[in-house]
């Protein structure tokens, strides 16, 4: 009997010394697991995910601030945080747990690879812990076409009064803004432009988000043009980011005879 | 059979169910597992135009698995209370991550 209990107390001093460290240490570290966000092209914004990854204990009320030295790089957080940003599912860290926090990045045209300073803070069961954090946001520069002009052939117009000819306009390159349009056409083509303006912009707005299509409209008195198929030279001047930027096409419009 | 040796059988048989339930519980979840592993991973590797779009990509990871939004918020509390099952999510990720950085 007294071997039992000999034994029984030796198993459990056994136990309680191995597992002692782990208890001593019962405190909610965060580890960041992404060294790289995804690649982010230059003139876009984009939310970009870091991971994080519990150890030991929750981590609760976790909350990450980024910042950054990158002239002109703009951060922000989902509407629902406001000033910082938070885990995916909630703001507790699990031991073991993977978990996702988004962030807002708005990249000027010309801006390399950059860091984000990442602040997290969180509370261990004890305290509010507080650590820094460096991840890489790669960036790429666009290539291809700006703008691409979607229409060539513009319809018709009467000659006995002027009439609106609508030139589309596809958005290629991020941050295009500022757009400006002007057309030229054959001899005897009256040109006008809404406003009294000596251009015209697009109907929505002077921004060609990517993918998006807009149409410029231009006043054309053909009075003076023969009957048949004329055509006319757009030019469509815009902002690049910072820089100015234009491009032109061509467009066929028939006047009705 | 004497009394207390139904006694004696009814607690290892409760012990053996409170040690297999939860083991149950966790093969279950094989599916979401695999799921959580890979989108976890995956998703610090795109960049989004939009937070919705984030959302949409999951839903369509759910679809392509077969796994309801219900299953998968069943998934997500149970994943909340069990260190075992995050464990498991974790030893994915980190297998899954490794062979796709490779």
């Amino acid at each position: 009997m007294t071997r039992r209990i000999f034994t029984l107390v030796l198993i459990t001093a056994a136990f309680l010394s191995a597992a002692a460290p782990a208890m001593a240490k019962d405190e909610a570290k965060v580890k960041l697991d992404t060294q790289k966000t995804a690649t982010v092209v230059q003139g876009s914004s984009a939310w970009v995910v870091v991971n994080w990854r519990g150890s030991t204990a929750d981590a609760t009320g976790f909350r990450v601030v980024a910042t950054t030295k990158a002239p002109g790089v703009e951060i922000s957080y989902p509407d629902n945080t406001g000033d910082h940003t938070s885990l995916m599912f909630n703001d507790v860290l699990s031991s073991d747990e993977i978990d996702f926090t988004a962030i807002h990045v708005d990249v000027p045209y010309g801006t390399k690879n950059f860091k984000l300073d990442l602040v997290a803070t969180w509370n261990d069961g004890e305290k509010d812990v507080s650590k820094d954090f460096k991840v890489t946001v790669p960036t790429v520069e666009y290539t291809g076409d700006d703008v691409a002009i979607s229409t060539d052939d513009a319809g018709s117009v009467p000659t006995d009064e002027p009439s609106w000819v609508g030139v589309d306009w596809t958005g290629m390159a991020p941050s295009i803004g500022d757009v400006e349009m002007t057309a030229t056409g054959p001899s005897g083509a009256a040109i006008a432009y809404p406003g009294e303006r000596d251009w015209t912009s697009l109907y929505h707005d002077n921004q060609l988000d990517q993918g998006e299509t807009d149409v410029a409209r231009f006043l054309l008195d053909a009075s003076g043009l023969e009957a048949g198929v004329h055509k006319f030279e757009v030019t469509l001047s815009y902002s690049r980011g910072d820089s100015p930027a234009r491009t032109s096409g061509v467009v066929t419009v028939h006047v009705a005879g | 059979m004497e009394r207390s040796s139904i006694r004696r059988i009814s607690i290892v048989a409760a012990v053996c169910g409170i040690l297999l339930l939860p083991a149950c519980s966790q093969d279950s979840y094989q599916s979401e597992v695999a799921l959580e592993a890979r989108w976890q991973c995956d998703v610090q590797r795109q960049a989004f135009a939009e937070l919705g779009d984030m959302n949409t990509e999951f839903e369509s990871r759910l679809a392509s698995e077969g796994i309801t939004p219900d299953e998968y918020a069943s998934f997500r509390a149970e994943l909340e209370g069990s260190p075992q099952l995050r464990s498991e999510v974790l030893e994915a990720y980190d297998q899954y991550c490794v062979t796709a950085d490779d």
